[in-house]
């Protein structure tokens, strides 16, 4: 029996980021489509800097941050008897933050595309900021939101770098499906790696198939 | 009463304006494109945060130099040019999205309103699949059912024919006068308004400039001379018009001329050497084409407007040009009266 404790911990780690990732980046999204602020362009910079940034620079700082040395670090120390560093909640936090811009930009990029006449009228009518977000801004985006939604949990998966820095090599708590691989090369055990490989190979397909096919039907009803 | 002092700048483009308006009065507004009409309007909804100045209804203060009331705490519901509808709303969920966002304000029922407006047929339908004529009675159902404190209508039935626009007007003052609540229309055909008692404001270039209505093809001339054949030769515009006065006249007179567009050649420039009643350069204000090919003009003659509606013409729109000078060419003599 092959044993599946790191598919567990990504598959944990990929909803749980997922919906943190949902919950931080749509005001954040939202607030970066409609917002005339001079600060934009440096906050849009920041969004998307683990786009380009290697992931041991940002598991670095992080790693740093989450020293219980640190006020975080020791703040959470204090608050749950639990090191932020090497803990589930450390790789949590670190996965939300490496893919930000995975699910920032197509939100962001489906709010800007909503015309800007409808949500005018929708206030005009009497509904305030948040109910005109609900009721009207949100339902336009759902593709967004789906775009975005599967990005941010694929990229999880796929998580590596970030994870190996702030969460190590835990089994069961730290070690997901691409540490898994890794060791399981290092160790010779080529036989788990094709497995481990193969699997994570066809989610990835899979995922963005289904993501293309959706778009691609809708777009096709649209028309 | 609404009172506003209001302005805003764009690039190439200030607009101005002070005026009233109190409860129950209906405006019909009016002027070329671009003269700040819609601006004015959106303005007054709350749209244009960058607006200076006042906009005050009643005792509230929408906007000053310390205040800006949000549109959504206004109920200054503006119905816009294009609708807006809701595309992923069908029509009754776009009906119902102001009448649950009314504010506890009262204002006309559901079933009122689809009579009215006649959208019996149209609550089960998506958005989408709507006509321009469609979605302009729905936006308007919309507004009404938000219980406005004051509607602002952007040209609100421009996709609607002639017969349609005449069976809706009365009903809907009606309804806007049992409600108290003054109305704001810009309209390209204000004469519709005229005939129900509305008040007219012409803008242009960003400033009221007139409040009175144009007078229908009627143009002020001097008497100069009376000729043997009977036919009187009229002043207008420093151009001789031979004219009729049944009541007879006087050298210095002031008389109203009659035009009769059956009698008059549109031209772009003078014709020289003509067998005609006279000619008289005009600037073009304004045009629209209503309905049965019938074209309203607007032009500007001696600092007055004047209103034609010529009918059956054959007239290139791309050739028109909004305060181009073109000549007005009598085929007859027109009929003229004392102006006293």
């Amino acid at each position: 029996m092959i044993e599946l404790s790191s598919v567990v911990v990504t598959l944990k780690l990929a909803f749980a980021s997922t919906l943190l990732l949902m919950l931080v980046s749509t005001p954040l999204a939202w607030w970066l489509a409609t917002t005339r602020a001079r600060i934009k362009p440096l906050i849009e910079a920041l969004t998307a800097l683990p786009l380009v940034l290697p992931p041991t620079v940002l598991g670095f700082y992080l790693l740093i941050l989450f020293n219980p040395n640190s006020s975080i670090g020791y703040f959470w120390l204090q608050t749950t008897g639990d090191t932020l560093a090497f803990s589930f909640a450390g790789i949590l936090i670190a996965s939300t933050l490496h893919s930000l811009p995975f699910v920032v930009q197509p939100l962001q990029n489906s709010f800007e595309s909503i015309n800007k006449n409808v949500l005018e009228a929708a206030a005009n009518l009497g509904s305030r900021p948040l109910d005109s977000f609900l009721s009207v801004a949100a339902p336009l985006s759902k593709r967004g939101f789906l775009t975005a939604a599967v990005l941010g949990f694929a990229h999880s998966v796929g998580e590596f770098g970030v994870i190996l820095m702030v969460g190590g090599n835990i089994p069961e708590r730290t070690r997901v499906i691409s540490i898994d691989i890794y060791t399981s090369v290092e160790t010779l055990d080529y036989a788990r790696a094709h497995f481990l490989s193969i699997g994570t190979l066809a989610f990835a397909f899979l995922t963005l198939l289904t993501l293309y096919l959706i778009n691609y039907s809708r777009s096709h009803r649209l028309i | 009463m609404l009172a506003l002092d209001v302005q805003i700048t764009f690039p190439g483009f200030d607009l101005d304006v002070a005026e009233t308006c109190n409860d129950g009065d209906i405006v019909a507004l009016f002027g070329p494109s671009g003269a700040g009409k819609s601006t004015l309007l959106r303005i007054i909804a709350g749209l244009e945060s960058e607006a200076r100045g006042q906009v005050r209804y009643g005792e509230e203060y929408w906007q000053d130099s310390q205040n800006f009331v949000p549109t959504y705490k206004r109920g200054a519901i503006l119905v816009f040019q294009d609708s807006h509808l809701f595309p992923h709303f069908d029509v009754e969920a776009n009906l119902r999205f102001g009448l649950k966002r009314d504010g506890g304000r009262s204002g006309p029922n559901w079933q009122e309103v689809i009579n009215i407006l006649q959208l019996d047929d149209l609550v089960g339908r998506q958005t989408l699949s709507l006509s321009g004529g469609e979605r302009q009675r729905v936006a308007l159902g919309r507004a009404l059912l938000a219980s406005p404190r004051l509607l602002l209508l952007d040209e609100p039935m421009s996709a609607l024919d002639a017969a349609r626009r005449a069976d809706l007007w009365p009903q809907l003052l009606n309804l806007f006068q049992r409600f108290e609540f003054p109305v704001i229309c810009v309209s390209h055909s204000p004469r519709e308004l005229q005939d129900l008692g509305a008040r007219p404001l012409e803008m242009k270039r960003g400033h009221v400039t007139s409040r009175s209505w144009m007078s229908d093809g009627e143009l002020l001339a001097r008497v100069k001379a009376q000729r043997t054949d009977g036919l009187y030769q009229c002043d207008v515009a420093e151009q001789v018009i031979l004219a009729k006065i049944p009541n007879g006249g006087h050298p210095d007179d002031v008389v109203t001329l009659n035009l009769q567009s059956q009698y008059i050649i549109l031209a772009r420039d003078r014709v020289s050497e003509l067998s005609s009643f006279g000619q008289i350069p005009v600037v073009l204000q304004s045009f629209d084409c209503g309905p049965s090919k019938t074209w309203q003009f607007c032009f500007k003659v001696d600092h007055h407007n004047i209103l034609l509606n010529f009918e059956h013409i054959n007239i290139d729109e791309k050739s028109l040009d909004i305060h181009s000078t073109m000549y007005l060419i009598f085929t007859q003599p027109p009929l003229a009266v004392s102006a006293d």
